[in-house]
C-alpha cells in the first residue's frame, strides 16, 4: 500500500510538532525516517496510523483520502516505542488478541488462530516463550512479540516506532533482517 | 598486597558506617525503644482497646442475650435495610467510579478539572450537611415537596432518601482509587488494542478492565464499609423510625441512649466484624494485586523474585 503524506501540520498547544510536511512512500518501500528526539517523528507516525489526528492536510493510503479515516478502517499496523504489550496477558494471548477481536464472520477458529501465533512466533524465533508474560521477557524480546503482535492482523502498512530503541547491536541485526523479511 | 588491602578495608568500613545511616541506627537504643513503646501504646489504646470493649461489653450477660440482641425483629429489620441499602449502592457507585476513572484518565475534554474537583466534594463536606442536601432538595418544604406529596412518593423519612444519601457520600470511594491505577498505566495498551482492531467494548473488557480489577475490588470494599457504617447524611434523611428506615448504626445510637448497653453494643459488634472482614479482604485483595504478574507459568522456574 502505498503512503502519501500531503502538507501535514500538528501543533500541541504552542508547540508546533509539524509543520507542511510531506512525503510520499510506494508500495513495498523501506522507509526510516530519521532526526533527533523531539522532531516529530513520533507525532507523524501516529498521524499516519489514525492515533492522532493532524490539524491540516492530507493523508492518502492507496490513493484514497484517508485523513478522517479511524484507525481500525486504515489497516495499518504500529509497533509502539514501549511496545505496550498486554501485562496481564501471555505473549500468546498478546499475539492472538487482534485475531480475537475481530467480528465473528471474520473470526479465525480456535485451530487456525493457535497455527497462527505459532508461525509468527517462529518468525521472531520466539516460540518457545508463548506461555510467559511481558513481565518475564527481555526488552528485545518484548520488541519482537510486539512486531509479531502487528504482522498477526495482517495489516498493509507496518510502522515501526523507534524500533532499535533499546536494542543492542546484534539484536538491532536481526531486528532488521527480520522486519525486512516481514515485509 | 598490603598497600592493596587498606584502601579496601577503608572502603568496607565506609560502607558499613554509610548503610547504618541509612538503616536507622544511629538513633541510640532508649531512643528506638521509646518510639515504638509510644506507637504501641497508642495502636493498644485506641485501635485495640475499643474493639476489645465492643466484644466485652456485647457479651457481658452472655450469648443468649447477645443473640436475642441481634435476631430481635427491630434490629433485624436494621440489618435487612443496611444490606438493602449497601446492595443498590455500591453496584451503581462501581458503575459511576468507572466512568468517571475512564473518562478522566483516558480522555482529554472541556471541564475536566471540574469534574475531578466535584467528584470530591462528598469526602469534604461534612456527612451531616450531605444528608441536610437531600432533606431541602425533597423534604416538605422543598420545591419538589408539594409533587412529592401529591403523587404520594416519600423519599425524606424512607428508604428512598437513606439510598440517596448513602449513594451521595460513598460515590468518591471507586473513582477515588482507580484515577491514579490508571493514571500510572496510561492509555498506551488501549492504543494498541485500538490499532489491532478492537473496538471501544472490546478495549474494556479485555484490557482495561483485567489491568484494574484489584485497585477495582480494593474500591469496592471500602465503599461497602461506608455504605454500610455511614452514620451522619443517613442519620439526617432517615426519621428513625424503628423497623422501618433504621441502619444499624442508626439502631445502635436508639439503644444506647436508651441505656440499653448490651443490646447497643450487640449489634455494634456486628459492625466491628464487617470492619474487621473489609481490612482482612483489603489485605487479601492489596497482596494480590502485588503478585498478579509473578505467576509462574512455565512449571519448573521460579519467579516470586521478579521484580513489577
Amino acid at each position: 500500500m502505498s503512503i502519501e503524506v500531503a502538507n501535514i501540520s500538528k501543533t500541541f498547544g504552542t508547540f508546533t510538532a509539524l509543520k507542511g510536511v510531506s512525503i510520499t512512500i510506494t508500495s513495498g518501500e523501506l522507509v526510516a525516517l530519521l532526526g533527533p528526539s523531539g522532531s516529530g517523528k513520533t507525532t507523524l507516525l501516529r498521524i499516519i496510523a489514525g492515533l492522532d489526528v493532524s490539524d491540516s492536510g492530507i493523508i492518502r493510503l492507496d490513493t484514497e483520502d484517508a485523513t478522517l479515516r479511524s484507525i481500525r478502517e486504515r489497516r495499518v499496523g504500529f509497533v509502539f516505542q514501549h511496545y505496550a504489550l498486554f501485562r496481564h496477558m501471555t505473549v500468546f494471548q498478546n499475539i492472538a488478541f487482534g485475531l480475537q477481536v475481530k467480528s465473528r464472520k471474520l473470526r479465525p477458529s480456535k485451530d487456525e488462530t493457535r497455527e497462527k501465533v505459532f508461525k509468527l512466533l517462529m518468525l521472531v524465533q520466539l516460540d518457545w516463550l508463548a506461555d510467559r508474560y511481558p513481565s518475564q521477557l527481555s526488552g528485545g524480546q518484548r520488541q519482537r512479540i510486539a512486531l509479531a503482535r502487528a504482522l498477526a492482523v495482517e495489516p498493509k502498512v507496518l510502522l515501526l516506532d523507534e524500533p532499535f530503541g533499546s536494542l543492542d547491536a546484534k539484536v538491532r541485526l536481526e531486528f532488521a533482517t527480520l522486519a525486512t523479511q516481514a515485509t | 598486597m598490603g598497600k592493596l588491602s587498606m584502601p579496601m578495608n577503608t572502603t568496607i568500613a565506609a560502607r558499613a558506617t554509610l548503610n547504618a545511616g541509612i538503616g536507622g541506627g544511629q538513633e541510640s537504643k532508649l531512643f528506638r525503644w521509646a518510639l515504638i513503646a509510644i506507637a504501641t501504646a497508642f495502636l493498644g489504646l485506641f485501635l485495640f482497646a475499643p474493639i476489645i470493649a465492643v466484644f466485652a461489653k456485647a457479651l457481658e450477660k452472655g450469648l443468649s442475650v447477645y443473640f436475642s440482641a441481634i435476631t430481635e425483629p427491630d434490629a433485624q429489620a436494621a440489618i435487612r435495610l443496611t444490606i438493602l441499602t449497601a446492595a443498590i449502592t455500591v453496584p451503581l457507585n462501581l458503575c459511576f467510579g468507572v466512568a468517571a476513572a475512564w473518562a478522566i484518565t483516558k480522555f482529554d475534554f472541556f471541564g475536566k478539572n471540574l469534574l475531578i474537583t466535584l467528584i470530591d466534594i462528598p469526602f469534604s463536606v461534612s456527612p451531616v450537611i450531605s444528608g441536610m442536601i437531600f432533606v431541602l432538595l425533597f423534604g416538605a418544604q422543598s420545591l419538589l415537596g408539594p409533587f412529592l406529596t401529591a403523587h404520594n412518593i416519600k423519599i425524606i423519612f424512607a428508604v428512598p432518601g437513606i439510598v440517596l444519601a448513602t449513594i451521595f457520600v460513598t460515590s468518591p470511594f471507586i473513582a477515588r482509587e482507580l484515577i491514579p491505577v490508571m493514571q500510572a498505566q496510561g492509555s498506551e495498551e488501549e492504543q494498541a488494542a485500538i490499532s489491532l482492531g478492537a473496538s471501544g467494548w472490546q478495549i474494556f473488557w479485555r484490557v482495561t478492565l483485567p489491568n484494574i480489577k484489584w485497585g477495582l475490588l480494593y474500591g469496592v470494599i471500602l465503599c461497602n464499609a461506608r455504605a454500610m457504617g455511614e452514620f451522619g447524611a443517613v442519620s439526617v434523611v432517615s426519621g428513625h423510625i424503628r423497623g422501618l428506615t433504621n441502619t444499624m448504626p442508626l439502631h445502635v445510637e436508639i439503644l444506647y441512649n436508651e441505656f440499653q448497653f448490651v443490646a447497643a453494643f450487640s449489634v455494634a459488634s456486628l459492625l466491628t466484624i464487617l470492619a474487621l472482614v473489609t481490612l482482612a479482604a483489603k489485605n487479601f485483595v492489596q497482596k494480590k494485586s502485588r503478585q498478579r504478574f509473578i505467576t509462574s507459568p512455565v512449571e519448573g522456574i521460579d519467579y516470586s523474585g521478579v521484580q513489577l
